[in-house]
């Protein structure tokens, strides 16, 4: 069955969407997104495309990639394991790769982070994995949106152990405020607890990404 | 050296040779001694170690219990009361033992810290979800609590 589309600003995401999915199967629809309001009229869609739509993106935002299909990416990928858990080893390494992702490679996570001398945490991001663990709702195969530099992204991290992550999140954090000749030395402040060839490691390894046009090393707010 | 000087000293040399064995019978006393402090100190330091480590498991034991209590809330004043208290009595006690978590799994004892006090300062629908990952975080450093490594193990 195929349905018109039109979407406009949602007060109530959950809300808004369950009464979205009701209307899909009579017929019409309305679906939103709350910071922009995208008229899709003309697009047709089918109910099951739709669902499929909104099992991937967040409802606050259209462009927002759910942390179950970025857990599902990392899997198809490698960087975690098939089978789920909340283990030290799984948690930090989603944690890390969330940072690096969102902040150095374009993708709308939308989750806020702490960065301390063990690098970049997100308790919304932990507080979700374990959601995602208890429920295995994982979504694998998911498609990741254009400005996320996927490939990139993931020879960046792929076999890095966590350490190697943790200094990268905080060199990430620290390059959007420093030069490169300065960043060393503030990611030996920040990252007190690993040693200066483990960062000299990780800034070499990152050359790439910083001259990468779009890249961290290149968002404009460095001096 | 002037010729005849040794030939000089040659009416000292059983004195000089006991005193010399005199002397090796007291350093191998000393060091023989200071072996066994070194064992003693090692002994103590084991039982220390295995006192701080189980005082570690007792607290986050606690905690576990603590946070399920604190779950299971639905008063949001004594909700959020609890939780204050929780946060502010477990960040002390977790930095202080963090040496009993094992390898890079000590990091999450900052990461709970941060999950708590996000817990703490965040709307009750969102926080009951924080303090959700709190208790899986608990539960993932029980796994991981050891004593540490020696000096002369992790030179080895």
């Amino acid at each position: 069955m195929i349905n018109r589309l039109s979407i406009k600003a949602f007060k109530e995401p959950s809300a808004e969407r369950a009464a979205v999915q009701e209307q899909s199967r009579a017929g019409s629809a309305t679906v939103a997104s709350a910071t922009n309001a995208v008229d899709l009229s003309q697009v047709n869609l089918d109910a099951a495309t739709m669902e499929r739509f909104f099992s991937l993106v967040s409802p606050v935002q259209a462009s927002r990639v759910k942390l179950e299909a970025f857990v599902g990416f990392l899997q198809d990928h490698g960087i975690l394991p098939h089978a789920l858990r909340f283990s030290f080893d799984q948690q930090a390494r989603l944690q890390k790769c969330a940072f690096i992702a969102q902040v150095g490679f374009g993708l709308d996570l939308g989750y806020d982070y702490h960065v301390h001398e063990y690098g970049a945490f997100s308790s919304f991001v932990g507080a979700d994995f374990v959601q995602i663990v208890r429920r295995g709702a994982a979504t694998r195969g998911a498609p990741m949106p254009a400005p996320f530099q996927a490939k990139r992204f993931v020879e960046a991290v792929a076999g890095r152990e966590i350490g190697w992550l943790c200094v990268a999140t905080v060199a990430i954090h620290e390059m959007r405020s420093c030069g490169k000749a300065a960043l060393q030395s503030r990611v030996e402040a920040t990252a007190v607890h690993y040693g200066r060839r483990l960062i000299r490691r990780v800034l070499d390894d990152m050359q790439d990404v910083l001259a990468c046009p779009g890249g961290p090393g290149n968002t404009g707010e460095r001096p | 050296m002037t010729p005849g000087v040794l030939e000089s000293l040659a009416p000292l040399n059983p004195a000089l040779s006991i005193a010399g064995s005199l002397t090796s019978i007291a350093a191998l006393g000393m060091a023989i001694f200071a072996i066994q402090r070194a064992l003693a100190h090692a002994t103590r330091m084991k039982r220390e170690h295995a006192k701080n480590a189980a005082s570690l498991r007792r607290t986050l034991d606690g905690c576990r219990g603590t946070i399920s209590r604190i779950l299971e809330m639905t008063d949001e004043v004594k909700y959020f009361r609890a939780l204050d208290a929780l946060s502010s009595t477990l960040t002390s006690t977790l930095a202080r033992h963090e040496l009993y978590v094992q390898g890079e799994a000590r990091q999450s004892i900052s990461d709970l810290s941060l999950l708590l006090l996000d817990a703490a300062t965040h709307g009750h629908e969102e926080s009951l979800r924080l303090l959700e990952g709190a208790l899986a975080m608990v539960e993932m450093l029980l796994e991981n609590i050891g004593a540490p490594k020696s000096r002369l193990g992790s030179a080895a």
